[in-house]
């Protein structure tokens, strides 16, 4: 009897043990998308994508495998190349920088930040090891002023649409004058004879227009835990240094528990005076700042594809890893490397989930997204969601006591009914 | 007197058998349940259009389904008086083709302080109608027969999903085609056939058996043509009327533009390289060949030729879940019979909960939306965890095949019956004209 009583309690025990925490299987994806086409990678591609589970321990990708290795060739699954996982918080759509070359009018520059002026913002951290904050910044021209500029001579200059990696405009030829408007990321903003505005790199100049003004002082953020308003770290940047229309980063220590933790970050001037001051880039009417939180990269993952599983029935190649965590309502990307032999990899135009195209540095012309699945080994608390379920319909119906009474009503005829039916069975 | 009262309460006051008794508590007590805590997008659409009808006026303005349509307008214009402040509940936008009813009308939907009610209530005829398809079932029948009879519809997966949990009406018209099938049993051939042909109105599955009904409960081959010349007269009728009034063909938009008629084809054997011969239209077609050249009378013989119809449009037509309840209706009195038949019931609801995973959480765990979007996106997509364990490529067509064949067989056990008592009667028939020789 007592034994019989323990192995009760043993059993139920562990029954509450396995509800509490139970690890699901998961797939990214129902099944794989259909091939486009194949891209080779020769050196680097990467694939970033949206993780909605927690526990990625797989990743399963479509390649073609040579038929028959050479004699110099060492005969394996993945060519000695090797496949790295990342967090990739620069595709996260979910802060308000969303777009690092987006200019809206809907947005603008918040004044100038004097001595004694606070902005404040507070923010949900989506991913471990959080090292900084980058916001946009803009000197008043503390870096380049407007007028005329002279272009190298040994080189001719592409104008672009955008900084960096805008589309190409037109080309001058090295040695002319140029029109200087301003700049923007570093490069400087020109006007071209026919009325059009465009970007040229800043080292493609010989002479620049001298600053309008110099700003003095240094910009300080501080970053505050929500919760407790505990100051977690601090940051200086000297505004001399920076440029106008650009982003700028304020690196910390990385903070390693950082996933899913609300923080509030300040920034202000220090030493800074009227007409030396820089300023930052936001929504003037809700005093919000645009920026976006900055995180060290970190290899969750690295496993070479050689010890990958071959599925005969997928043509697909899986490389297992421990469950990654935390990895729910993140991005991550996946870089893959090669090693001996070139990888041929299958694309296609459904992309994974996040909507990213893959990134070849071999091709670089594709917008597709890599054909692969990733596995996941998440914790699902059983329990808890079940009691969150119950407790929900008990609401549900108590919102509305007459149909409580009716409910009641009915049960317990039909509780009667079956009863007398049993109890008259056989007469 | 007093003997005269206590005779009738003794006649009223019978005890029901213990185990049907029993059979129709759990099976409501199942239901009671699941109606106020599961939603299908489908349940709001239909009764939006039914609110934006009643209290517009517009009655006629969704023509796709009118009937099903109608009858929904009409059940809401009766219990809308017990959902309070319920005029800003429903989409103005689901009568709309092609936009329907918005994420955000679906939220102030489960954001309705009565939405347990209004489910219920909502739910309530169809739950109405799988009770009424229970009872019918279960009549005329040994008590055992009848106890399985009613456990294999009443308690079926099948059929609590479709009717309580997706919130589906198709058992109301499961309902209407079997009573006209009794009624007609009954002598009552055209009154029978108006209630078929109003099903056949609402849902397409019972056209197929149109055909059949006339048939099976001919009184000569002269009604057999006037029934046939009615049906097809009334639909050009019907056909012609819509295109004066409105300039459109309802037949020509059935075939252009509703997904059904599609999926009738989907299934083909490709017979040259872009000529597909699909396997429904085929199959049907060889056996109302078949049936029109055996021509047996009667119920017995309607009942196993409507059975393996619709079977064969579960089993051979890309099928939603929701609509698998229709394979049921006429297989199941003959699956009661025997042991093999109750076990392959078991199986093909047990096929079909699995093949729910197939349509992933929209079908399945998204259902539980009003407990909450927090209670849904916790619980694991079923899809997501099959894959995880067996390639979609894999495991979706064994699986499809596996409840595609367990369908098909229900339905050839069902004409096999039938096929047994033809040749049963064929011989007396002979050995009587040997005597009388």
């Amino acid at each position: 009897m007592r034994i019989g009583r323990w192995g009760s309690l043993c059993v139920l025990c562990i029954l509450a043990t396995s509800l509490a925490a139970c690890r699901t299987p998961l797939a990214l994806v129902p099944s794989l998308p259909e091939s486009t086409s194949t891209v080779t990678v020769r050196t680097r591609l990467e694939q970033p994508f949206y993780s909605p589970a927690d526990g990625l321990a797989a990743v399963e990708l479509r390649i073609n495998l040579p038929s028959s290795f050479g004699p110099e060739e060492r005969p394996s699954l993945g060519g000695g190349g090797v496949l790295r996982v990342f967090y990739a918080p620069e595709h996260d759509p979910r802060y308000p920088d969303t777009d690092f070359y987006a200019w809206p009018e809907s947005q603008g520059w918040l004044g100038e930040l004097l001595p004694g002026r606070l902005v404040g913002q507070v923010f949900l951290s989506r991913y471990p090891y959080l090292d900084g904050i980058t916001v946009r910044v803009g000197t008043y021209g503390a870096d380049i002023g407007r007028g005329t500029g002279r272009l190298r001579t040994d080189v001719s200059a592409i104008v672009r649409e955008a900084p960096i990696a805008g589309r190409e405009l037109a080309a001058l030829p090295g040695g002319g004058a140029v029109e200087v408007i301003g700049s923007r990321e570093g490069w400087i903003r020109v006007r071209l004879p026919d009325g059009r505005i465009g970007y040229i790199d800043r080292a493609l100049f010989a002479e620049l227009p001298p600053p309008t003004r110099e700003n003095t002082g240094l910009l300080v953020l501080r970053l505050y835990r929500a919760g407790d308003g505990e100051l977690l770290r601090e940051a200086h940047l000297d505004v001399r240094a920076l440029s106008d229309e650009s982003h700028v980063t304020f690196r910390f220590a990385p903070v390693p528990d950082s996933y899913r933790v609300e923080y509030r970050f300040t920034v202000e001037a220090v030493g800074s005076a009227p007409g030396h001051a820089v300023t930052l880039w936001g929504n003037p009417s809700t005093g919000e700042l645009v920026f976006r939180p900055s995180y060290a990269p970190v290899v969750l993952a690295e496993v070479s594809l050689d010890s990958g599983r071959w599925s005969g029935v997928q043509n697909t190649l899986e490389v297992r890893f421990p469950p990654i965590r935390p990895t729910r309502d993140t991005y991550l990307r996946f870089v893959i490397e090669s090693g001996e032999r070139p990888l041929v990899v299958h694309w296609s135009m459904v992309r994974p989930p996040g909507n990213l195209p893959l990134r070849s540095q071999d091709d670089p012309g594709i917008w597709g997204g890599v054909v692969f699945n990733a596995r996941y080994l998440d914790d699902v608390p059983m329990a808890t969601v079940f009691q969150a379920g119950v407790g929900r319909a008990i609401r549900l119906f108590l919102n509305d006591p007459p149909l409580v009474a009716v409910y009641a009503l009915i049960l317990a005829s039909i509780a009667l009914l079956v009863g007398w039916s049993w109890r008259s069975r056989g007469r | 007197m007093k003997s005269l009262a206590g005779a009738l309460v003794s006649r009223i006051l019978v005890p029901p058998d213990p185990i049907l008794a029993s059979i129709w508590g759990v099976g409501l007590a199942i239901r009671l349940v699941l109606l106020p805590i599961t939603l299908h997008s489908d349940l709001y659409q239909i009764y939006s259009r039914a609110h934006v009808a009643i209290t517009m006026g517009a009655w006629f303005a969704w023509s796709s389904q009118l009937i099903a349509q109608l009858f929904h307008d009409g059940w809401l214009f009766l219990v809308v008086s017990l959902l309070p402040d319920s005029d800003d509940i429903w989409s103005v936008t689901a009568g709309v083709a092609g936009i329907g009813a918005q994420p955000h009308d679906l939220a102030r939907f489960l954001a309705y302080p009565y939405l347990a009610r209004a489910l219920v209530l909502l739910k309530l005829p169809y739950v109405a109608a799988d009770a009424v398809v229970g009872w019918l079932l279960s009549r005329d029948m040994p008590v055992k027969q009848r106890r399985w009879a009613l456990a294999l519809w009443w308690l079926n997966p099948i059929v609590i999903y479709t009717s309580a949990v997706f919130g589906r009406h198709d058992s109301v018209w499961v309902a209407l085609l079997l009573g006209g099938a009794l009624i007609a049993r009954r002598g009552f051939r055209w009154t029978g056939f108006a209630c078929s042909a109003l099903a056949a109105g609402a849902r397409f599955f019972p056209v197929f058996l149109l055909p059949v009904y006339l048939v099976a409960f001919r009184r000569s081959w002269r009604s057999v043509a006037l029934g046939g010349v009615a049906v097809v007269g009334s639909w050009i009728v019907l056909d012609l009327f819509v295109v004066v009034w409105s300039g459109t063909s309802p037949t020509l938009t059935l075939l252009g533009d509703y997904p059904h008629v599609r999926y009738l084809v989907a299934l083909s054997l490709p017979v040259s390289e872009d000529v597909p011969l699909p396997l429904f239209p085929l199959a049907y077609t060889v056996f109302l060949c078949w049936w029109f050249t055996v021509a047996p009378r009667g119920w017995t013989a309607y009942q196993a030729a409507a059975g393996a119809t619709l079977c064969g449009v579960v089993a051979l037509t890309p099928f939603h879940p929701q609509y698998v309840i229709w394979a049921l209706p006429f297989a199941v009195p003959v699956l009661a019979r025997q042991l093999s038949g109750r076990l392959l019931a078991l199986l093909q609801a047990g096929l079909f909960l699995v093949w729910l995973t197939r349509w992933g959480a929209a079908a399945t765990t998204a259902l539980l939306s009003p407990l909450g979007d927090d209670f849904v996106s916790a619980l694991p997509d079923p899809q997501l965890v099959a894959a995880a364990l067996v390639p979609a490529s894999v495991w979706q067509p064994v699986l499809r095949a596996m409840f595609a064949g367990v369908t098909l067989w229900i339905g050839w056990l069902v004409l096999r019956e039938q096929i047994g008592m033809m040749r049963e009667m064929t011989s007396k028939e002979m050995e009587l004209a040997g005597r009388e020789r």
